[in-house]
């Protein structure tokens, strides 16, 4: 990647696709460590585990993606902030393009086949 | 499952700890979870290191010189950084990228040091004036009159065992900044102005130990 281009969700390695969904998690609002889980477990049918769902907090927050709310006893809720948004949108853009160039080229390919 | 949280570093103890006892409590710690704690351990050990070490820069901080040909002007072979928290020596010149392989077995060519690492800082090395060094020298560079660099394994004497760093062609002109808790247990350095640089560096340490009451026999030194 260039040093000109704003970092994306794909710096960070083994941690880009637990970042997916831990922000589009929290698109729908603020949610606590164990409710992202839960969620991201709804929608996805992904079983994230703490250390890497702490891994991927500590790598959001301080890059201003997410922001920490106060604790409420020992849980602290996150909420998306507009970068992450914007970062989330750009992440998603990129996957569309993936996504219909790969569609376009399977029904070229195996026209018969269901989409 | 406290237990398996103290792998994690303290900073991130404080800041994650709770609520990732929270997460503990409500999902529960099969081997699946306590690996991935494991992995999540490691993870946070190096993204501390990470951050902790400052951006490599190819100019500023106090320089280390490597005498050229006759009549020619030295090269900078390194650097020493001094930042709040630590001690940061870059070694870079393009005659010495090959010759020293990590100076603290981490990255190669750069070695960071916490301050309150930092016992003291001498302004001489008495014992850079050696002909023989009493010990055993590793990945190093040694020609007598010209250029020392590397590092020392001790094999005698009271400090039988001990790692040492050398990086000096001029013995009256060396730093011998002395440590504990790491890999090596000095550096000696050649600089342009060991007494200034001495003094730096000292003031540092001091400062940061009065900040973080740490290094006392810096802080009332």
């Amino acid at each position: 990647m260039s040093e000109h281009q704003p970092m994306g969700l794909s710096d960070l390695g083994r941690f880009s696709e637990p970042s997916l969904l831990v922000l589009a998690s929290l698109v729908e609002g603020p949610k606590h460590g164990y409710a992202i889980m839960q969620d991201v477990a709804a929608f996805h049918g992904t079983r994230l585990e703490p250390g890497t769902l702490y891994g991927v907090l500590a790598r959001l927050e301080p890059r201003g993606w997410i922001e920490a709310l106060p604790e409420a006893g020992r849980r602290r809720p996150y909420r998306l902030t507009e970068a992450g948004a914007e970062v989330l949108r750009a992440h998603l853009g990129n996957l569309e393009r993936v996504v219909d160039t790969a569609r376009a080229r399977l029904s070229a390919a195996h026209p018969g086949g269901a989409m | 499952m406290k237990a398996l949280l103290r792998l994690y570093p303290r900073a991130w103890r404080a800041r994650y700890g709770d609520e990732m006892l929270d997460v503990l409590e409500e999902h529960g710690t099969g081997w699946r979870t306590r690996l991935d704690l494991l992995r999540g351990a490691l993870d946070a050990h190096l993204s501390l290191r990470r951050r902790e070490r400052p951006t490599p820069q190819t100019t500023g901080g106090i320089p280390i010189h490597q005498p050229n040909d006759d009549g020619a002007p030295s090269q900078r072979i390194g650097r020493i950084e001094i930042t709040p928290t630590s001690l940061v020596v870059h070694m870079g010149g393009d005659r010495l990228l090959g010759v020293i392989c990590g100076l603290s077995g981490g990255v190669k060519g750069q070695l960071t040091v916490p301050l309150e690492h930092v016992t003291r800082v001498d302004a001489s090395a008495p014992e850079a004036h050696h002909r023989v060094w009493k010990g055993w020298t590793v990945a190093a560079l040694n020609l007598p009159g010209r250029v020392t660099v590397g590092r020392v394994v001790h094999l005698f004497g009271d400090h039988r065992g001990e790692w040492t760093f050398w990086a000096m062609h001029d013995a009256d002109k060396v730093i011998a900044i002395h440590l504990h808790d790491e890999f090596y247990t000095k550096l000696v350095i050649e600089v342009d102005d060991p007494g200034g640089v001495a003094a730096e560096i000292t003031r540092a340490v001091s400062s940061g130990g009065a900040a973080r009451g740490l290094n006392p026999a810096l802080a009332h030194g």
